[in-house]
C-alpha cells in the first residue's frame, strides 16, 4: 500500500464505500418487511457487510416510533414548528445558488463586475431574482407571523474566549434584509473568509476581507426571502494563509411580513 | 372520502393533480402531517439542539414538496422521504464537521501503519476493500461495526452518532471507536502471522 496505511480516513472511506453487491434503499426496506426476493441471498450478503448492516440499522430506527424520554419535548416542539412553518415549505421557491467567490477582498469588484456582465445566463439569474422578489411581496402581503429565531446554533449561554473569533450580527429574526456581515477582529488575522450558507451548510456565497464586515451584494440580498432561514460564517486567515479560527455559526431569517429587500 | 383513510401513495397522487389549487395543498398537508414527528425525530438525533433539528426538517419538507412530481411510486412514499430525510441530514452534519482539526485521523492511531510487504500490501494486492470489510465484520461486534462505518464510512461526528443509535454509555460512540481500534489492531495481526505461516510452509 504505496501511499495509504491504516491510520488515514481515506483508506477506511473507500473501503466502506458501498460495494456492487450492497443491497438499495428500497432493498433494505423490502428486506426489513421481509418482502424481497432471493431472501437468502440479500440476509448472507448484509450478514457479512458492516456497511448495510449499519444502513439497516439507520432505517429501522428511522423507522422505529420510538421517542426517547428526553428527546420527547424536542420532538414535540419541532413537529408544532413543522406545523406552523407548512406556509413556508410550501411557498419557498428554490434560492439559486451563486457561483461560490474564491476571490481576495482586492479582487471582489473585479468579480462582481464580472457577474453583471449581460451574457445570457446573468440575464436568467436576473430573472430568477426578479421572481424572488416577486415571492417576497407575495409573502409580504400574506402578513402571517413566523415563529421566533434562536440567534444561533449552540443552545445555552454562548461563551467567548480572548482570541475567539465572534460574529456579531446579523442573527436571529431581523426586520429587513440585512445589508452586511459583521464580526470582531482577532490579532490573528491577515485576511478573513465569510461565507453564507443555505441550513443544510449547503454554500451561497463566499468572499474575503481584509476588514471586519462585508457588504452583501445586491444579487445575494435579493436571495435572502422572509421566512428562509440562512446561515453564516467567519473564518481567520493568518498571514500564511493558513485558517486559525471559525467564529460560530450564526443563523438569521428575515421574518414574513417585514419590509423586504428593494434593490 | 376522508383523507385519513387514504394511502401515502394516493394522497400524492390526489396532490398532484389538483397541485396548485387549496384542495391540493390540503392533501400535501395530511401527507407532511402523517411524517412530522418521524423526520422531526430524525434530524434532532443528527444536529443535537431543537433549532437547528426545526431548520434541518423544514429544509427536508420543502425538497419532499418541490419534488412530489418527480415521485412516480416505485418505492413506497416513506422510504423516498426517508431518503431525502436521510442525505439531508448527513449532508448537514458533515458540513457543520468540517474545520480545522476535525479530522478522524487520531481515532485510527494505533493500528499498524505500512510495514513494507505486510497486511496493507496484501491488502493492495487481494482487493482492499474485499478484505478490510471481511476484517471489520469478523473482528468488531454489531455497535462497533456501526459506528465504524457511520464515522469513518460516512463522516459523521461520534456526538451525532451516539444520538443516532441511541448510545447509553457515558462516553458513547467515542467508547466503541477505542474498541473497534483495539480489535482491529488485534485481528491485523494475527491475520499477518497466518499470512507469515502460509509463506514459511509454501517455502519449505
Amino acid at each position: 500500500m504505496p501511499d495509504r496505511g491504516a491510520t488515514r480516513p481515506e483508506f477506511w472511506k473507500e473501503a466502506l464505500a458501498p460495494s456492487e453487491a450492497c443491497l438499495t434503499l428500497e432493498d433494505l426496506v423490502r428486506l426489513s418487511n421481509r418482502s424481497i426476493s432471493r431472501e437468502a441471498v440479500a440476509r448472507a450478503h448484509v450478514a457479512a457487510c458492516a456497511r448495510c448492516q449499519t444502513e439497516l440499522a439507520l432505517l429501522r430506527e428511522y423507522q422505529s416510533a420510538t421517542t426517547l424520554p428526553d428527546e420527547s419535548a424536542a420532538v414535540s416542539w419541532i413537529t408544532a414548528e413543522l406545523e406552523r412553518r407548512f406556509d413556508q415549505i410550501k411557498q419557498i421557491k428554490v434560492i439559486a445558488r451563486l457561483p461560490v467567490s474564491r476571490s481576495t477582498a482586492r479582487e471582489r469588484s473585479t468579480g462582481w463586475r464580472r457577474l453583471l456582465l449581460p451574457r445570457p445566463i446573468r440575464a436568467a439569474a436576473f430573472a430568477s431574482a426578479a421572481l424572488l422578489a416577486a415571492i417576497v411581496v407575495g409573502l409580504n402581503l400574506r402578513g402571517s407571523q413566523a415563529p421566533e429565531l434562536a440567534s444561533d446554533l449552540v443552545p445555552g449561554p454562548q461563551v467567548f474566549r480572548s482570541e475567539e473569533l465572534v460574529a456579531v450580527g446579523p442573527t436571529g429574526d431581523l426586520k429587513e434584509v440585512p445589508a452586511e456581515l459583521r464580526w470582531q477582529a482577532i490579532a490573528a488575522a491577515a485576511r478573513y473568509r465569510v461565507k453564507v450558507m443555505e441550513v443544510d451548510r449547503a454554500e451561497l456565497w463566499q468572499t474575503e476581507s481584509i476588514r471586519t464586515s462585508v457588504i452583501l451584494p445586491a444579487p445575494v440580498r435579493a436571495r435572502i426571502v422572509p421566512g428562509k432561514t440562512l446561515l453564516w460564517q467567519v473564518t481567520a486567515i493568518d498571514s500564511a494563509s493558513k485558517p486559525v479560527a471559525d467564529s460560530q455559526i450564526l443563523r438569521f431569517r428575515v421574518a414574513i411580513g417585514s419590509s423586504s429587500n428593494k434593490d | 372520502m376522508k383523507l385519513e383513510r387514504l394511502s401515502d401513495e394516493e394522497l400524492v397522487i390526489r396532490a398532484r393533480a389538483a397541485a396548485g389549487s387549496a384542495a391540493g395543498l390540503q392533501l400535501v398537508d395530511e401527507l407532511f402531517r402523517r411524517h412530522y414527528a418521524q423526520v422531526a425525530r430524525w434530524c434532532f438525533r443528527f444536529s443535537g439542539d431543537r433549532e437547528s433539528a426545526a431548520d434541518l426538517a423544514q429544509e427536508v419538507f420543502t425538497k419532499v414538496y418541490r419534488s412530489l412530481g418527480s415521485f412516480h411510486g416505485h418505492s413506497k412514499f416513506s422510504t423516498w422521504l426517508y431518503s431525502i430525510a436521510r442525505n439531508e441530514c448527513l449532508n448537514a452534519v458533515r458540513a457543520r464537521a468540517v474545520g480545522p482539526g476535525d479530522s478522524g485521523g487520531e481515532m485510527l492511531i494505533g493500528l499498524p501503519e505500512q510495514d513494507g510487504g505486510g497486511f496493507w500490501a496484501a491488502a493492495e494486492r487481494v482487493s482492499c476493500a474485499e478484505l478490510v470489510r471481511e476484517l471489520l465484520n469478523e473482528a468488531l461486534e454489531d455497535v462497533e461495526k456501526k459506528v465504524f462505518t457511520l464515522h469513518f464510512g460516512e463522516d459523521l461526528p461520534l456526538e451525532a452518532i451516539t444520538r443516532l443509535l441511541g448510545l447509553r454509555n457515558a462516553s458513547g460512540a467515542k467508547a466503541f471507536i477505542v474498541s473497534a481500534r483495539r480489535k482491529l489492531s488485534r485481528s491485523i495481526q494475527r491475520w499477518k502471522a497466518r499470512e507469515q505461516r502460509a509463506v514459511g510452509a509454501r517455502e519449505r
